[in-house]
């Protein structure tokens, strides 16, 4: 059965964040309900997760799990800063009309190194196997070719898998199977890419250096089953090797488990905003090991307004200059028709394309709306 | 998942994990691979598989031990060319069996224990030499048992010595005291999938190229041939063939005569059984000596030939140059089978002749003395009309009358007639001795 996970009281035990840092502290978002750990020149600024909140320390009524798990593995931040700078800079000119925040400087100004918590879990697994284990082997066959009267043999060899049913018994300790911690873990994934697991490497408190670490929200018990999953994968690979086969298929067992111990691997990512036309928070996350960036863009419905209106303007400009030369003409002067037509003209011109900025703006918000539900 | 472990019909193998144990199914009986002892039940004598009946039994109590046969036939297990199978010789004989070595021939045969002294099959030499068998042969899988006894064997060769007037009158008498050594002799069942593209400059008529055309070509075959000579030209065409052999049998012995093996009529492989040292007791059976490459090769040989000829039927016309063709083996795979045979020698004079009679369907063949005073009288008894015709031919034309010139003709085509059965009667004869 899976232990049951190390909920403590904030107030009864406060001794485990040392395992962070020995004066970092624990903070809460009020928005998105995250548990933070983060170094003292990191306090109550806004939640690096969803932006939307100042961080603040935690309530001893707080009733948010905090899941004490220490960390023991953390895949470390490999992008470089100008990878970083390029990646930002190509996301804020991407937008025609973008907001007034959304530049490369401040999006830069405001990256924040966060790691995301991911369960590792270790288990004694008991139990029966069986599956149809594949074992590669060569034949020898020919080709022959005919010409001039002389037969010319070729001799090949052909890879084929012949396939064994294979069972047996499994008593094996398994190691740092992970699962994912967070219930956004699944999003964040799909919205920058898978993380390299194999680049994982023991967590020492050096890694965490100006970063802020989120503390996981989903219980162990909610990841064993996903647990399980790796675990089995695992086996099925173990089993191949025990029966010195080359392929696998049908793998079956019924496993027991016994001694799980739950840590935590720390998952690298950058995180930044810029405020909208109304203030609202946009978050950008960049992938820590990929930088590759996500971010939801929003046109600035306020400039195109702004545009419209200049052109507008000047379209009641070319209107009263194609009137005065209407009227012009009426007193009997001359060549003001060409005038008149070439003013009217451009104010009908002007008047059509001051629309444009107005609806490429709600245009592009709308298309990003829909991006940001389907993500 | 299973109620006791390990489930039945399972052994533990080799692990190359700490902490996993790996069971595979038992492997099949490898029937022979220990040593058998052929005893009696009742009275402790030697028992041995009698071809009359196709059983065990007794020669000194009479104990009969009905036959346990399962007849799986063209389903029999085939192996296919692995690199080891076709690098490695395995296994070897399952009974405890020696090899012998005959002095006289070279030829190896494999035999029971008790079997120390024998008369080789093959030569009918009674001096032979013991040697170690080798264990590095592939062990036979399937046999086809024996299906006629060596009372068969003396009817049919009774008869087969008698239906020849070149034969001496005195060997019928052979039949009745020749002896029968019933052996089972190697062989090699080959299938392979032969897929071939040709292509080919074809002779042919414009006549022949409008008919190939032609929906209806063969309504208009006959005329439009006649219509296209002298209008000709060589036309590339080319083709596909894909065909399946099955069960082609090559012998795995050297030691036996093709030309014999090949008037044996082959085997019905439909009555293959699965190989056990019981059908060996007391009986003899050759190891082969043709290795399965060497067979293959040969078996390739016949193959791809006959792909040859299909693909050249395939073309318009049989008349072609420039032929060429690219030939693809798949699905190959082979079988190690023994094949019943009776062995006779009989010493006629101071020649020592061959019979074998097929052990499934009785047909047979061998070697026959000739006896060349009766082929040569009878011969010239032949000459004689030719003769007498020339004679009175001469004898007419000296007194001139016209009607020698009949005779004349009928003594050239008596001489004509006569060289013709010469000819015909020397090549049997000669076939005969030579078998």
């Amino acid at each position: 059965m899976v232990k049951l996970m190390d909920e403590v009281e904030l107030t009864q035990n406060g001794n485990w964040i040392e395992v962070w840092g020995a004066d970092w502290v624990l903070e809460g978002c009020a928005s998105c309900n995250g548990v933070f750990v983060l170094p003292p020149q990191k306090v109550s600024q806004r939640c690096p997760f969803c932006g939307q909140a100042a961080l603040a320390q935690m309530d001893p009524s707080d009733d948010r799990p905090i899941y004490t798990q220490p960390p023991e593995l953390v895949v470390p931040f490999r992008t470089a800063e100008d990878r970083l700078r390029a990646s930002v800079g190509k996301f804020a000119k991407s937008i025609w009309l973008a907001p007034a925040d959304l530049n490369e400087n401040a999006l830069l100004s405001r990256m924040q190194p966060v790691y995301l918590p991911m369960w590792l879990v270790d288990a004694q697994v008991q139990g029966e196997w069986q599956a149809e284990m594949g074992f590669d082997y060569e034949i020898v066959s020919h080709r022959e070719e005919y010409q001039h009267n002389n037969w010319q043999t070729e001799r090949v060899k052909e890879k084929r898998v012949r396939w064994e049913q294979r069972l047996g018994r499994l008593n094996r300790q398994y190691e740092n199977q992970s699962a994912p911690a967070l219930d956004e873990q699944e999003q964040v994934e799909a919205k920058i890419g898978r993380f390299n697991l194999k680049e994982a490497k023991p967590f020492q408190q050096d890694d965490l250096t100006n970063a802020i670490a989120h503390l996981p929200n989903r219980p162990p018990e909610d990841a064993w089953n996903e647990a399980v999953v790796g675990l089995k994968t695992a086996v099925t690979q173990d089993c191949r090797l025990a029966s010195e086969a080359d392929h696998t298929r049908g793998f079956k067992w019924s496993p027991q488990f016994a001694n799980q111990q739950w840590t935590q691997l720390l998952l690298p990512i950058y995180t930044s905003y810029y405020l909208d036309d109304e203030n609202q928070v946009r978050m950008v996350l960049l992938h820590g090991q990929t930088g590759k960036l996500y971010g939801v863009l929003r046109a600035s419905t306020k400039r195109a307004y702004r545009i419209t209106n200049m052109m507008l303007k000047a379209a009641s400009v070319f209107l009263g200059i194609a009137t005065v030369l209407f009227l012009v003409d009426l007193l009997g002067a001359e060549g003001a028709e060409s005038w008149i037509t070439l003013a009217l003209l451009l104010m009908v011109g002007l008047g059509v394309a001051a629309f444009l900025p107005v609806l490429y703006a709600l245009i592009v918000n709308a298309t990003q709306r829909t991006k940001e539900r389907e993500k | 998942m299973s109620e006791s472990f390990p489930p039945t019909g399972f052994v533990k193998t080799k692990s190359a994990m700490p902490g996993i144990e790996v069971y595979m199914p038992r492997p099949p009986e490898e029937d022979g691979r220990e040593v058998v002892d052929f005893r009696c039940p009742h009275c402790d004598g030697a028992t041995a598989y009698s071809t009359d009946d196709g059983g065990l039994t007794c020669s000194f109590c009479g104990y009969h031990e009905a036959p346990q046969v399962e007849v799986v036939g063209k389903g029999a297990q085939e192996f296919e060319f692995t690199v080891e199978t076709v690098e490695r010789s395995t296994n070897g004989w399952g009974e405890e069996r020696k090899e012998l070595v005959c002095n006289s021939c070279a030829s190896h045969i494999t035999l029971s224990t008790e079997m120390l002294s024998h008369t080789c099959p093959f030569c009918g030499s009674n001096a032979v030499v013991q040697t170690r068998a080798p264990q590095d042969v592939l062990r036979p899988r399937f046999l086809v048992p024996f299906a006629t006894t060596t009372e068969d064997c003396r009817k049919q060769t009774a008869k087969w010595l008698q239906n020849n007037w070149m034969l001496p009158k005195d060997l019928q008498s052979l039949a009745r005291t020749t002896e029968y050594t019933p052996i089972y002799i190697p062989f090699w069942t080959f299938d392979a999938r032969t897929t071939a593209s040709w292509r080919a400059e074809v002779y042919n008529t414009n006549a022949k190229r409008r008919r190939h055309s032609a929906p209806n070509w063969k309504w208009e075959r006959h005329f439009l041939l006649k219509l296209g000579d002298g209008d000709e030209v060589w036309d590339w065409e080319s083709g596909a063939v894909s065909l399946f052999t099955d069960d082609m049998l090559v012998s795995g012995s050297s030691q036996l005569s093709l030309t014999l093996l090949s008037q044996l009529g082959g085997y019905q492989l439909g009555d293959l059984v699965p190989y056990t040292a019981t059908f060996l007791a007391g009986l003899s059976a050759q190891a082969y000596e043709v290795d399965l490459e060497t067979a293959w090769e040969h078996a390739r040989r016949l193959m791809r030939a006959r792909t040859k000829e299909a693909c050249q039927k395939q073309a318009s016309a049989q008349n072609m140059r420039n032929f060429s063709m690219n030939l693809d083996f798949s699905e190959e795979s082979w079988r190690y089978i023994l094949l019943p045979l009776y062995l006779a020698t009989y010493r006629y004079g101071d020649k020592v002749f061959q019979v074998m009679v097929n052990g499934q369907t009785g047909v047979i063949a061998g070697q026959r003395p000739v006896d060349w005073r009766k082929v040569g009288w009878i011969l010239a008894g032949a000459f004689l009309p030719a003769l007498l015709f020339a004679l009175i031919a001469a004898v007419l034309l000296g007194n001139n009358d016209d009607i020698g010139v009949l005779f004349g003709l009928l003594a050239g085509l008596s001489l004509i007639r006569w060289l013709f059965f010469v000819f015909n009667t020397l090549r049997k004869a000669g076939k005969m001795a030579k078998g």
